[in-house]
């Protein structure tokens, strides 16, 4: 019993601080409503900030006692990172729903968990007139979803570093740029915020000179579509989403840096360090170009097929635009969500479906099965044919390169495929239920694939008329996608053990 | 004789009456609900339409011609592309604080426009003004303001207390 008290006052611990860390930043859009007179939004985010302090504090002070003599487990960092993003799920949903432009708190939930999770499926009703500050709030989620909440709270709040990599990895991230979490953290963090300052500069240059927005705007409309490129995010801060700027220009940017966001933050911090070999010679980049440019043949085929668009030019900033987007599992759109499923043919759909399934990097902000996993399972494949084709006495060590030289080994190969497996799990349940409530067969698969994946396109099906069920089921599929399931698995875990033991003392 | 005249007339009146007071279908190229339009987009390809909505964000000047954004007010926006003077009609863009411009639009659908790299857009030929926007008065919500003010009086205790029994500790 003494062990169990032990376990809940350190996760305590240590998902209040979590939780302070990100409702810190609620800040942000309180200046930023500030400045635009916005103050019912002022209000709704006092009232949400001062919940989260109160939750917040509340934990952490329920945990501290404990930490002193604390033995930091696994588990405990696992169940941190998963239970956190559960309890911020519900406190960010707060201005959402005091706002009036969500249907239900569910909604709210479910556009905070599409936010944190970098998908970018929308239920937010009229984007079109939203406040600047709840705008403001929405790209924040995103960004720092992409990054962390975890990385976060190591990063500015959480000294003690006992236990922090198993935080760090209950999180999805396994990569250690410095031998120390906390480094590595500041690490990832310095790399956004640069980007953030050359994106958000670029973005703002090209939407004055070409795009023709105000300065104010356009200072606005680039940091917003900078957070959401660099974390895959997808978020706009108008309902036509990449479509209302009509610009090649600025689609040519997002481009650039959806791409690049959706990069192993391990090759970025090689690259800035003067190993510029290391983009050549990754697995995952290797894997990614392979990927890309297949599924965007695909698309290519089937859309000049159905003679869809009328040059190459537009064949470019539709097909491969929205190619890129889904592979990159960033989410952002130049077409109507209907009209992927009216115009668009069954092979380009199935084009994106795969493209959003694989996904971009491991340890980047990007979603799907990651090119990693897909780069070990196919080189497993090949080494497997490969001994059967060799003399038995014959003994070969196999290698890949990901960040340095590594030897190719069954359980590394196991593993991948494991994840990959609960990947395809979670979206056939979700083609499942989708075709349960009507949804035709591809429709469904493609909403279900930008689901699992984390990346944002729509085919139609999300909506706030949607079923509540499937709300709910995407919004546990975006969550498991992006924590990588093992977290998620070791919080039921955890809370069915706990209830078993509950029930056991309640029945004695 | 007089019978037959009376029941003719009688015939024509009833005629008559059910004529001008069945509805008018509205006509078939106007639009009011975007989404009509994106699910109709092969069939009205190239088509004069008549669109109705609300101009939101900014203009968007391109030289001569202009990008303004409408809203149908069922979250489904289309872009417009105009001529800079008739943009320059337009006083009010919708946002959170101000109700846009109704605008009419009268111009050819493109599902998509080889001059705008694919775009689903409307090149206008002529837009007027339907209905003036206004700016919105924005009231303070004193609920809101009430739960504010007690929840921050609740959040600075339990911080006091927590940072008082770090300090003693």
């Amino acid at each position: 019993m003494h062990k169990e008290s032990t376990d809940f006052q350190i996760i305590n611990y240590y998902t209040g601080y979590v939780i302070i860390g990100t409702a810190v930043l609620m800040i942000f859009p309180i200046l930023t409503s500030l400045c635009y007179g916005e103050w019912n939004t002022i209000l709704d985010f006092v009232i949400s900030l001062d919940i989260s302090f109160i939750i917040g504090f509340a934990m952490i002070r329920s945990g501290k006692n404990a930490i002193p003599r604390a033995k930091f487990e696994w588990r405990h960092g696992l169940i941190i990172a998963s239970l956190s993003w559960v309890i911020l799920m519900i406190i960010c949903a707060v201005p959402y729903s005091l706002s009036g432009h969500v249907g239900s708190f569910l909604d709210a939930c479910f556009d905070v968990m599409s936010g944190f999770t970098t998908t970018g499926l929308v239920l937010t009703q009229d984007l079109d007139h939203l406040t600047m500050g709840l705008n403001m709030w929405r790209h924040i989620l995103t960004f720092v979803g992409g990054q962390g909440m975890v990385v976060l709270a190591l990063t500015f709040l959480v000294r003690d570093t006992t236990g922090a990599y198993k935080m760090y990895v209950g999180e999805g991230k396994d990569i250690e740029l410095v031998p120390n979490v906390r480094g590595t953290a500041k690490i990832i963090w310095l790399i956004s915020i640069i980007y953030l300052i050359i994106g958000t500069f670029a973005l703002f240059i090209d939407g004055i000179a070409v795009v023709g927005l105000k300065p104010a705007s356009s200072f606005f409309h680039g940091l917003f579509i900078f957070m959401s490129a660099w974390s895959t995010g997808g978020f706009a801060p108008n309902s036509q989403n990449i479509l209302y700027y009509h610009s090649f220009s600025y689609e040519v940017i997002t481009i650039v840096f959806f791409i690049i966001g959706s990069f192993n933050f391990g090759l970025h911090y090689a690259i800035w360090m003067g190993n510029k070999k290391e983009i050549y010679k990754n697995i995952e980049t290797q894997s990614f170009f392979i990927t890309a440019t297949l599924t965007s043949f695909m698309v290519a085929i089937g859309l000049v097929k159905l003679k869809v668009y009328p040059d190459a030019v537009a064949l470019f900033r539709k097909g491969i635009y929205n190619l890129l987007s889904a592979h990159t599992t960033t989410g952002f759109a130049n077409v109507y969500a209907r009209q992927f499923a009216l115009e668009w043919g069954d092979l380009a759909v199935i084009a994106m479906i795969i493209a959003m399934l694989i996904g971009g990097s491991a340890c980047s902000t990007a979603g799907g099965f990651k090119g990693l996993r897909v780069g070990l399972v196919f080189k497993g494949i090949i080494t497997d044919v490969k001994n059967l084709l060799n003399s038995d006495r014959k003994v070969k060590v196999y290698k890949y390169h990901y960040m340095k030289e590594k030897i190719l080994e069954d359980s590394t190969v196991k593993s991948a495929a494991f994840i990959i497996i609960c990947y395809v799990i979670l979206f056939t349940g979700g083609i499942i239920l989708g075709t349960y409530y009507g949804i035709p067969a591809l429709s469904a698969a493609f909403e279900s694939a930008s689901v699992t994946g984390n990346v944002g396109l729509s085919i139609g099906v999300t909506s706030p008329s949607m079923p509540a069920v499937l709300k709910i089921y995407y919004i546990i599929a975006m969550y498991l996608g992006r924590l990588e399931f093992i977290s998620v698995f070791a919080l039921i875990a955890f809370t069915a053990g706990g209830i078993k033991k509950l029930c056991r003392r309640f029945t004695k | 004789m007089q019978k037959i005249y009376k029941i003719i007339i009688l015939i024509c009146v009833i005629i008559s009456v059910c004529f001008f007071t069945t509805p008018c279908k509205a006509s078939s190229n106007s639009y009011r609900n975007f989404n009509d339009m994106v699910e109709k987009a092969k069939e009205l390809n190239g088509k004069n339409l008549d669109i109705e909505g609300e101009a939101i964000g900014e203009p968007l000047k391109r030289g001569d011609y202009t990008w303004v954004n409408i809203c149908d007010g069922n979250g489904t926006s289309i872009g417009i592309y105009m001529k800079t003077k008739d943009a320059e009609k337009i006083k009010f863009f919708g946002s959170s604080k101000v109700k846009g411009d109704t605008i009419l639009v009268s111009g050819e659908f493109r599902r998509a426009c080889k001059d705008h790299g694919g775009d689903l857009d409307v090149h206008a030929n002529k837009v007027s003004i339907e209905k003036a926007g206004n700016k919105i008065l924005e009231e303070v919500n004193k609920s809101k303001l009430l739960y504010a003010a007690v929840l921050t009086f609740v959040a600075a205790i339990i911080s006091i207390f927590c940072f008082k029994r770090k300090k003693n500790a």
